[in-house]
């Protein structure tokens, strides 16, 4: 099977006060592995809780996610926190550092032990950041932050990376950079990855496109080739 | 290893909190552990003193009829007995109590701290503190009886643990009263009043006991816990023998008493440290909520979350418990020196007990993990989704608050939705300022305690009272009180009947008023009672007491109740007492100014009122300071509290201040509209404390009253209770001020 992730008729239900609301509609998708896969859509589209129920962060409310053959929409929480420390890294938008440790010690939390440091040294060197080591995350900028995010999150060599609005915050040359650095990865270790944007420049870097409207799939799309970051248009 | 980190330094990040939480552990295990090394060392002291001086396990009254009583009893008992002689002297406000030194001594040996016992004639050996107070060495020379004896030694009488002389004088003092040793020569030349008894020693170790009982017929009751010692029938039970197993066993007693004391504080303080962990904890996690999100999004299983949280209970066990331990074995010595100071017992030397040491890291850790664990669970189980999500402050509930409030200012509603928002702080402050207004209410109240038991009940003017050994008739002055004193029993318990002319000068009754009641003795069948009867009995006036006064078993109509408030007393008249017993004109006391009685052989003492007050006196600064110990501890503890929580109100609403700052708020209207919200919750615990704390001390008083024989008048004055009020508030508004200066230096940018 050469299909990493696919989910059949994923639906999500939220309470808004006495209210149900749906943030999700009969999603079904197929992604492949080793592909980059843009999530496109207007804030309110559904596009983070798609995100978060692919990433086991949230649990669906209808539907099944298969990552290969597991189905992890029926795993337990314990089940689940297991399947993302062996396949998942997540890049959030807010970088979500631990501000009490500094830039090496957050980056040794994705893998959560201390073997490995020629591999650490080896991410801080593609990702810039070795001359920050000791830095206190306080004492970095924006994009630095995004990048000590992106360090932790491929350090442990996942199957699929997901990234919410990695670039959200960052101005143009950072974010292209970010994005250099993530396909770099890509094609380095063949990780699936999978961005949540509101920037539809960022969708030309995809081999899947998917726009999102109210909910629902409004279209998916593949490219044929995938466009040099340094080149998309921005915003 | 990287989690650990984090915690750790999240725990540097709140130095304060963490300071405070170790504080507490280590005054909590540092109080318990001194306390209790302190009685371990000086109980195994104390017993092995007993058996090492072979000090007796009863005594009784001499007569002529026991020694062959004892001497059959002893082989079926298997008892050892001895006869004990001593003398008491007063000489200038000194009381001696003299007795002879032999070296075949096998009952109560003497115990020798330094030098030797006296051989020879003018040797004596007297109590190191004596000497200590008057600057006397070896080898000085000290009158008493007219003569001088070479010091040559200092000693201890192995049954003077205690060295109660005689009821009347209940406290030691080191100062005026001595014991001393002289050859038994030496002994038949003094001149004094002797006391003989009989020491009875158990081969086999009994336990002792001091409820003791008599009946009707003066017989020791058996019973319930009646033990072994009190089954040697046919021997005559006196008060000789009460006095004598106070002197021996009063340590005893406190050292059940200061156990419960440390085991109380030690849980106490527990608690309250558990309450500071669990509000840091609550604090911390509701800041580091997004963080474990995090963490449990990276993978990490909420087991192992949950286990670097524990960190903080071990970090603050292992610091506050292993440094309050060797503080308590620091101060352990200190208290034995302040817990034998009323004693004499010889001070031991060794003061550890690694046990202690194991209490005071595992109970802590239980208590401080329980709540560490199930609050940190708390937040763990929630869901990754809901712990990245930035928390929701405004409840459903409280919109509708917001809507009710809505009609009143500004500043008010934002207090009262404040307040209600921090429920969990309010309630600790609540419950602490209530403990601390009970304690404080304790301290006014007890303050003056003694001093109103001394003035109610000392304030007539004669100096003296003159006992005599029989009943006597003759009267040697129109000046001074005649009175009769007889025992009787009343619910098993000796109660004393004092016989008193209606037309005294120095014997006038006087009611709580101060009005004179004496004339209402004139009835035939009346008595009055004292406080303390009232209290022990719950009587009052009006009701009829059956007592058996000269044989015959009468019912005596209550006509009034003294406020004096030391001793069981019930008065008669003395004429109608008399009557009881056949006699005319009878008494076997005097009250007197007149100090020329001491030279009848008739009279058995003197007591000399001066003497008693400053022996309470002297038990009164004691108390006193034992009440500005707890004050100062408990305010110290009420101050952190309140700095504790100010300190995490500052900082959960660190991002608030800084808006209001930036709004143009200035620190005083916040620290208002943050800070002040509290003082209502102060007032309200104060004012609840007072009626709770006068109804316990009521209580105490009660089965104090029943077990000792004192009664204590409560009073607390308006005045008082204002005091009280401002020591509270002194303590909330120096707090205030810190955490004002705290804000006022906040960088505008940190509430981001």
């Amino acid at each position: 099977m050469n299909y990493c992730i696919r989910t059949t008729n994923v639906g999500k239900e939220y309470l808004v006060g006495k209210e149900k609301r749906k943030a999700l509609k009969e999603i079904s998708l197929d992604f492949k592995k080793g592909e980059i896969i843009v999530i496109l859509g207007p804030s309110g589209s559904g596009k983070t809780t798609l995100l978060n129920v692919l990433s086991g962060i949230d649990k669906v409310t209808e539907g099944t996610i298969y990552y290969e053959e597991k189905n992890i929409s029926t795993f337990s929480e314990r089940q689940m926190t297991k399947f993302r420390k062996k396949y998942i890294s997540i890049i959030f938008q807010k970088y979500n550092l631990l501000e009490n440790l500094n830039v090496y010690q957050n980056i040794l939390m994705g893998k959560g032990k201390e073997k490995g440091k020629s591999e650490i040294n080896e991410i801080m060197d593609l990702l810039e950041l070795k001359d920050k080591r000791r830095y206190q995350i306080k004492q970095l900028s924006g994009g630095e932050q995004q990048r000590v995010a992106i360090a932790r999150a491929i350090l442990k060599k996942p199957k699929v990376l997901f990234c919410d609005e990695p670039t959200g915050s960052l101005d143009e040359r950072m974010g292209k950079k970010i994005l250099k650095y993530l396909v770099m990865i890509n094609e380095k270790e063949n990780i699936t990855i999978i961005i949540v944007t509101h920037n539809p420049g960022i969708a030309l870097i995809g081999d899947k496109i998917i726009l999102m409207k109210e909910g629902t799939i409004y279209s998916e799309k593949t490219t044929k080739i995938r466009m040099n970051p340094e080149i998309i248009p921005w915003g | 290893m990287m989690l650990l980190l984090n915690v750790l330094k999240e725990i540097k990040e709140k130095k304060l909190q963490t300071i405070i939480i170790i504080l507490f552990l280590f005054l909590s295990t540092g109080i318990y552990t001194s306390i209790n090394l302190a009685l371990d060392v000086l109980e195994n002291q104390y017993y092995q003193y007993l058996k090492k001086q072979n000090v007796e396990d009863i005594s009784v009254g001499f007569s002529s009829s026991i020694e062959k009583t004892l001497k059959r009893l002893s082989s079926q008992n298997h008892f050892d007995y001895e006869v004990k002689l001593s003398k008491e002297i007063k000489e200038k406000n000194y009381y001696y109590k003299i007795l002879p030194y032999q070296k075949n001594i096998r009952i109560n040996k003497p115990y020798l701290l330094k030098g030797r016992f006296p051989q020879h004639k003018d040797e004596m050996t007297m109590l190191p503190q004596f000497a200590r107070k008057h600057g006397i060495q070896l080898g000085d020379l000290y009158s008493i009886d007219k003569k001088e004896y070479k010091v040559v030694g200092f000693a201890y009488a192995s049954d003077y643990i205690y060295p109660l002389f005689h009821l009347a004088l209940p406290f030691y003092e080191e100062e005026k009263e001595n014991i001393i040793y002289v050859t038994p020569w030496e002994y038949q030349m003094i001149k004094g009043e002797e006391e003989i008894s009989y020491s009875i020693d158990y081969q086999e170790k009994v336990p002792r006991a001091f409820a003791v009982k008599i009946n009707d017929k003066g017989e020791i009751e058996e019973g319930e816990g009646s033990l072994k010692i009190f089954s040697l029938k046919g021997i005559p039970f006196t008060l000789n023998t009460l006095e004598r197993m106070t002197r021996i066993g009063k340590l005893q007693l406190e050292f059940a008493t200061n156990r419960l004391l440390a085991s109380f504080l030690l849980f106490l303080l527990l608690f309250l440290s558990s309450c500071f962990l669990f509000m840091a904890t609550k604090h911390q996690l509701q800041r580091e909520r997004r963080q474990i999100g995090i963490l449990k999004a990276l993978g990490y299983s909420s087991s192992f979350i949950l286990i670097s949280y524990f960190v903080y209970p071990i970090l603050c066990v292992g610091i506050g418990g292993i440094l309050g331990y060797y503080f308590g074995t620091f101060l352990s010595p200190f208290l034995i020196k302040i817990f034998v100071g009323s004693y004499l017992l010889p001070l031991p030397s060794t003061f550890h007990n690694l046990v202690y040491l194991k209490i005071c890291l595992f109970f802590p850790f239980v208590f401080l993990s329980f709540s560490q664990f199930f609050l940190t669970l708390f937040v763990i189980h929630k869901k990754v989704i809901f712990l990245l999500q930035p928390e929701k402050h405004i409840k459903k509930t409280f919109s509708y608050l917001h809507r009710f409030f809505s009609i009143f200012p500004f500043s008010f509603r934002f207090r009262i939705i404040f307040t209600i928002r921090s429920l969990g702080k309010i309630g600790l402050i609540s419950i602490f300022s209530f403990l601390s207004s009970l304690f404080i209410i304790f301290i006014l109240v007890g303050i003056d305690l003694f001093d109103i038991l001394l003035k109610q009940t000392f304030s007539a003017s004669y100096q003296n009272i003159v006992y005599f050994n029989q009943i006597e008739t003759k009267r040697y002055s129109s000046r001074d009180d005649y009175i009769l004193s007889l025992d009787t029993t009343f619910h098993g318990n000796t109660i004393t009947v004092l016989g008193i002319d209606v037309i005294n000068h120095y014997s006038r009754l006087k009611d709580d008023k101060n009005k004179d009641i004496t004339e209402k003795l004139e009835e035939k069948n009346s008595i009055i009672i004292n406080r303390l009867i009232k209290q022990k009995y719950s009587l009052k006036q009006g009701d009829f007491l059956s007592l058996t006064i000269g044989g015959e078993k009468k019912y005596y109509h209550i006509v009034g109740i003294t406020k004096d408030m030391v001793g069981s007393y019930i008065y008669r008249k003395r004429e109608y007492v008399n009557e009881d017993i056949n006699l005319v004109g009878g008494y076997n006391q005097i009250r007197t100014n007149d100090n020329s009685y001491d030279r009848l052989n008739s009279i058995s003492q003197t007591y000399h009122i001066c003497d008693i007050k400053t022996n309470f006196k002297k038990e009164i600064d004691r108390f006193r300071l034992f009440l500005s110990f707890i004050m100062i501890c408990f305010f110290s503890l009420f101050f952190f509290l309140l700095l504790f929580i100010t300190n995490i109100i500052v900082e959960e609403n660190k991002k608030l201040i800084c808006l209001m700052k930036v709004f143009g708020y200035s620190d005083k209207k916040i620290e208002k509209m943050v800070l002040r919200i509290y003082i209502p919750f102060l007032l309200i615990s104060y004012f609840l404390a007072i009626p709770c704390m006068i109804f316990l001390i009521k209580k105490g008083l009660h089965f104090l009253a029943q077990k000792m024989n004192f009664s204590f008048l409560i009073t607390l004055s308006w005045q008082k209770i204002l005091i009280g009020l401002l020591l509270i508030f002194i303590i909330y508004f120096s707090v205030l001020f810190l955490s004002k200066k705290i804000f006022s230096n906040m960088i505008l940018l940190k509430g981001e």
